[in-house]
């Protein structure tokens, strides 16, 4: 064997060996040559076939006849007839759909010869359909929390003009009929005894007595009503409320630009703005933060509005009851990953029975609670990646709320 | 003692031979650990594949002697414990496609596992 010819046998032995599938074909179908790939990929499918081998436009015609098609119709002697496309194929394997994807290219190498060159490429195939899939989700995911933030716009529209329209009937009520009533109430008296001379003292008496008691009556329908109007524009104030921390919530899903917050202080400046008010109770606050804990993202002032609500309940629960030590301790300790800060308050507590409650909409253990503050609390903690809870062995034993914060 | 691509007693007949007597068998013989590195390569298969027998020796059989042997029909048999069956498939001489009836030989007593080749 001369060099060239050794170089020959090396160039096919490498053709042999390349990862990709091909073969060499007349425009007939039969098959000249097949390096090794090409039998590893091909076989399988002629043996469930049962065809002989020999043929690729056996194979074709079942899989893709529309290549045998496009070969047959090329007309040039050589030139490209298919680059780089990809083909499904469907195959029944035993009962079982196969599905398999192929890319291939097709060279007419000279008038009677075509090249066929091919890989299976159904693992790519799969991972994109895969990662197309997860990106399909994900944009799925984007849009509905883009439709809820545009239904929490809408509601916060319609809560806004419902406030503006009680207001303008809280104007309305005025309390003119009612001073009416009480002039005329006040002239009658002033003129009781020409009224009594005219139609006797008795009648005289019924009538001022009359008015006085339909001004007595004005007087408490108005009141009612303003505090049902008061109580309306109460539970407006929380509708909003909720509605704006949905969208802070949303917000922080859209967004991760969130600060980062020093919980310390948080707690210090809450504690500051209600400290009168735990004063006046005589309740003591203990607490224990380390200076050294770590900063986490979130909204400085919702988180604050959390802790106040907290601290505001677990005033208002030791404040319930006649006992000795009144206070609230403030633990703080780090994680790896979070901060968990405990509230616990010496006040009334609860059982089980409210402990299930705690956290349903409109659910009060309080005369004159809404049943909304612990709800916006754990929204706003969640929507800060945290947890919320609360503790409490049982009635005038006491409540501890547990807070987890991620860093 | 005739000696038959179809054997019953084929393994245990090729277990019990020095390598070289393989070369006196009328079909190829693939010998290889059970990891699929090529032991042995008789003549007749270097005469059926092209393949030199001492450029197979020590490589992987499946994937870089005959990567057309490397899926389910063949390769993928061979993790099984126990292994006799015939096949009807397609080698390449270089790269012509030559039909080829192989017979995987393998079985959790023996040491080795064993492809042959009958052309046809």
């Amino acid at each position: 064997m001369n060099s060239t010819e050794q170089q020959l046998q090396k160039m096919i032995s490498i053709i042999n060996q390349i990862p990709t599938g091909f073969v060499e074909m007349n425009t007939d179908g039969s098959i000249l040559q097949m390096n090794a790939k090409g039998i590893q990929l091909l076989m399988p499918m002629f043996t469930m076939l049962q065809l002989s081998g020999t043929n690729m436009y056996e194979l074709l015609q079942v899989i893709a006849p529309e290549i045998i098609i496009r070969i047959q119709k090329f007309e040039p002697d050589s030139g490209i007839i298919a680059q780089q496309e990809n083909h499904k194929v469907e195959m029944d394997m035993g009962g079982q759909k196969m599905i398999r994807y192929f890319y291939y290219t097709i060279y007419k190498v000279e008038a009677n010869i075509v090249s066929f060159v091919f890989d299976d490429i159904t693992e790519l195939q799969e991972k994109e359909n895969q990662i197309r899939e997860a990106l399909q989700e994900k944009a799925i995911e984007q849009s509905k929390f883009e439709m809820a933030s545009g239904i929490l716009h809408d509601i916060g529209n319609a809560v806004v003009g419902f406030g503006a329209y009680i207001n303008r009937i809280k104007r309305h009520l005025t309390y003119s009929d009612l001073n009416t009533l009480n002039s005329l109430h006040g002239f009658l008296e002033k003129n009781q005894q020409p009224f009594e001379a005219a139609i006797g003292s008795a009648k005289t008496k019924a009538m001022i007595d009359m008015i006085a008691g339909i001004a007595e009556n004005q007087q408490k329908n108005a009141e009612a009503a303003d505090s049902i109007i008061s109580e309306q524009m109460g539970i407006i104030a929380h509708i909003s409320d909720i509605l704006a921390i949905q969208r802070q919530y949303i917000k922080g899903q859209q967004t991760e630009d969130r600060e980062k917050v020093n919980i310390r202080s948080v707690i210090n400046d809450s504690i500051a703005m209600i400290l009168p008010a735990l004063t006046k109770k005589h309740i003591v606050i203990q607490m224990d933060i380390p200076l050294d804990l770590p900063p986490v993202k979130g909204d400085k002032t919702r988180l604050m509005q959390v802790f106040l609500n907290l601290f505001k309940n677990a005033s208002e629960s030791i404040d319930s009851f006649e006992h000795e030590e009144k206070k609230i301790t403030i633990i703080a300790i780090k994680t790896a990953e979070s901060v968990n800060i405990s509230i616990a308050d010496s006040g009334y507590g609860f059982d089980d029975d409210i402990a299930n409650n705690l956290f349903t909409r409109g659910f009060t253990s309080k005369d004159t609670g809404s049943g909304l503050g612990l709800l916006n609390c754990r929204s706003i903690i969640e929507s800060h990646q945290g947890t919320l809870e609360l503790h409490s062995d049982g009635f005038t034993k006491g409540a501890t709320a547990l807070l987890t914060l991620k860093i | 003692m005739e000696i038959e691509f179809s054997s019953k007693s084929l393994l245990t007949w090729l277990e019990s031979q020095q390598n070289s007597m393989y070369d006196e068998l009328p079909f190829g013989v693939v010998k290889m650990n059970k990891n699929g590195i090529v032991v042995y390569y008789n003549k007749q298969e270097s005469t059926i594949t092209g393949v030199d027998s001492g450029m197979a020796v020590g490589k992987n059989f499946f994937v870089q002697i005959a990567p057309c042997t490397n899926n389910f029909m063949v390769a993928e048999k061979y993790k099984l414990a126990e292994l006799d069956e015939e096949l009807n498939y397609l080698f390449t001489y270089v790269t012509t496609p030559t039909k080829v009836k192989l017979r995987l030989l393998k079985s959790a007593e023996h040491w080795h596992q064993y492809m042959l080749v009958h052309k046809y």
